[in-house]
């Protein structure tokens, strides 16, 4: 460990969500946006709050669902049509209504395994490191308490001042974050 | 707080009288067109008259199961459309009377009613399918709806003019064998007035086709009416445009259940590939009826599915109307595609033509003015919010709306 250790940042510490929501929206009205909320449980309004209000998942379900159909409709005509033909009960080689089937449960599963790996991706996880763990306290945000986070990347962070801040909006303790 | 509400509803008569003006002049158009069709075209008339009866009768059974699935499972959505809903459930009386016609034109409709027509099959069936107990039953589903309507609509004036709950806690007790009552009456009305048009045919389905296809024109109008009434108060506090893309997710709900019962009915029949059953999607899938049914495909399914699945699209107002406007018109497309090739016998079906009668169109205008101008005129009686529901606090959605 070298001697002078970097900063992630400052976090303070909540006892009720409702807290949690008014600080963050407070922190981003202040100009704050390198900033991040820890909950046990999910707040309704914490994305948009921290300025989370745009996300491109739905795109890569999308694009994964339509891939999973294509998939689904070209194997099975690939099997039935080209590579081995066989004749069931006099139907048509190319039996389109019986495709549709496996087709669509191609697409769900595509679309299913394209939203948790964009998911994985656009989380930046799997994760090993993060500094917030260095705090001893936030072994509670998995349990009863809430955190914020102001990071020390924010052009607007300083130490004291946004010290100040945070113990401005009435939670518990301000702790500084090690990297 | 309640006669602000009320008095805000007020102010809105005159839009509200304006689209019933709009929907008289429509209604009188069509009756003109459908009068006119009865006396020079007897053959077509009846067939197109069952298809606009098919129609604007599923939204009355549409708005009965939507009110009743929202007393049961909540939801702000639902408090923000209760009204018009209710208004929907309204129009039972003028369908009673409009399907008259239907009930006199049984022998020009119903082969099973001509008694040379039935053979060993059929006379199996007749214990059913006979002349009175079709009449019987007509009468018996309108007494059901008719009882479902007003028992709603009563306890919900109740609820507006007390401060206890008991008139909410009765619907939602009675919303429960409601929904199971009117799911029954609905199916067998389907299978009288639809299925009984190829009275050998059968299909379990067939009905929760139907009553989906109802629920999906019930949540398209619900969408548009609500679009309009959105930009003034009261609704404007609670039709905030997350309620109205709530709407959308609903219509792309019952797009989707639409297109699985229908699919699934294709697929079983269509496999199996039985003379008693294939006989129905043969005469659909030749000729002019094979790119109808295409055309549902894509505009029935694909368009809307694609247009609504995404909350950034349908959360544009215009977007959202012109696919519950289209839902609309394909929902008679559908109905088209289900009765008129009933009608069309013998040979020639490879080259059948698919193409509509213009008394297919005059129908379900007239039916449609007569049904609006119900429906405005039952939305205009009372105030467009619920009042007093201990369910839903206005003042709370409407102080949220505005931040």
């Amino acid at each position: 460990m070298s001697q002078t250790r970097d900063t992630h940042g400052l976090m303070v510490e909540f006892e009720k969500p409702e807290e949690l929501l008014e600080a963050a929206q407070r922190t981003y009205a202040e100009g704050y946006r390198k900033i991040d909320a820890y909950s046990p449980l999910p707040i309704h309004g914490l994305g948009a709050a921290i300025g989370f209000t745009h996300t491109n998942l739905p795109i890569a379900t999308f694009v994964c669902g339509v891939i999973g159909a294509i998939c689904g409709y070209g194997l099975q005509y690939w099997v039935h049509v080209i590579e081995y033909p066989i004749n069931i009960a006099g139907r048509p080689f190319h039996s389109g209504p019986m495709f549709i089937p496996v087709t669509f449960e191609l697409t769900i599963l595509f679309a299913a395994l394209g939203t948790l790996i964009g998911l994985f991706l656009l989380n930046g996880l799997p994760q090993p490191y993060h500094p917030v763990f260095n705090v001893p306290a936030f072994a509670r945000a998995s349990q009863d308490r809430f955190f914020l986070c102001i990071e020390a990347e924010d052009p607007n962070y300083d130490t004291a001042t946004t010290r100040a801040f945070l113990q401005g909006l009435g939670g518990l303790d301000v702790t500084e974050v090690e990297a | 707080m309640n006669e602000e509400l009320i008095r805000q509803s007020e102010a809105l008569a005159p839009r509200l009288d304006g689209y019933r003006r709009r929907a008289l002049i429509a209604g009188v158009i069509g009756a003109a067109l459908t009068g006119f069709g009865y006396v020079s075209q007897h053959d077509q008339f009846f067939q197109s008259y069952l298809l606009g009866f098919a129609f604007w009768i599923s939204l009355t059974l549409g708005s009965l199961m939507i009110l009743m699935i929202h007393h049961l499972a909540g939801g702000r959505w639902g408090f923000a459309v209760r009204r018009l809903l209710e208004a929907g459930t309204q129009t039972w009386p003028v369908m009673l009377v409009l399907g008259l016609p239907v009930l006199a034109g049984m022998h020009e409709l119903y082969h099973w009613t001509h008694a040379d027509a039935i053979d060993e099959i059929l006379a199996k069936k007749v214990a059913y399918l006979n002349e009175t107990f079709f009449i019987i039953r007509y009468f018996l589903y309108f007494a059901i709806w008719g009882g479902l309507s007003f028992f709603l609509v009563r306890w919900s004036r109740a609820q507006d003019a007390a401060v206890e709950t008991w008139p909410t806690q009765r619907t939602q007790t009675f919303s429960g064998p409601g929904l199971i009552v009117l799911v029954l009456t609905g199916t067998f009305a389907s299978v009288d007035w639809l299925m009984s048009l190829e009275p050998h045919w059968f299909s379990t389905i067939f009905s929760a086709i139907y009553l989906i296809g109802g629920a999906l024109a019930t949540w398209s109008l619900t969408a548009i009416v609500a679009v309009s009434l959105s930009r003034h108060e009261p609704l404007a506090s609670l039709l905030t445009n997350e309620r109205l893309r709530d709407l959308g997710t609903f219509m792309l709900g019952f797009t989707m259940l639409w297109a699985y019962t229908s699919f699934s009915q294709l697929l079983i029949i269509w496999s199996a590939n039985l003379p008693e059953e294939i006989t129905w999607y043969y005469t659909r899938l030749h000729g002019g009826w094979l790119y109808l049914g295409y055309a549902l495909i894509a505009f029935h399914f694909f368009v809307p599915f694609l247009l609504l699945i995404s909350s950034r699209i349908k959360g544009r107002l215009k977007i959202l109307v012109s696919v519950a406007c289209g839902l609309l018109l394909m929902r008679i497309v559908d109905l088209y595609w289900i009765t008129a090739p009933a009608f069309q016998h013998g040979s020639g079906v490879e080259h059948a033509s698919a193409m509509p009668h213009w008394l297919d169109l005059s129908v379900p205008l007239f039916m449609g003015g007569a049904w609006l101008f119900v429906y405005f005129g039952q939305l205009k009686k009372r105030s467009l919010v619920a009042l007093n529901d201990p369910r839903f606090d206005y003042a709370a959605l409407a102080e949220e709306a505005h931040h």
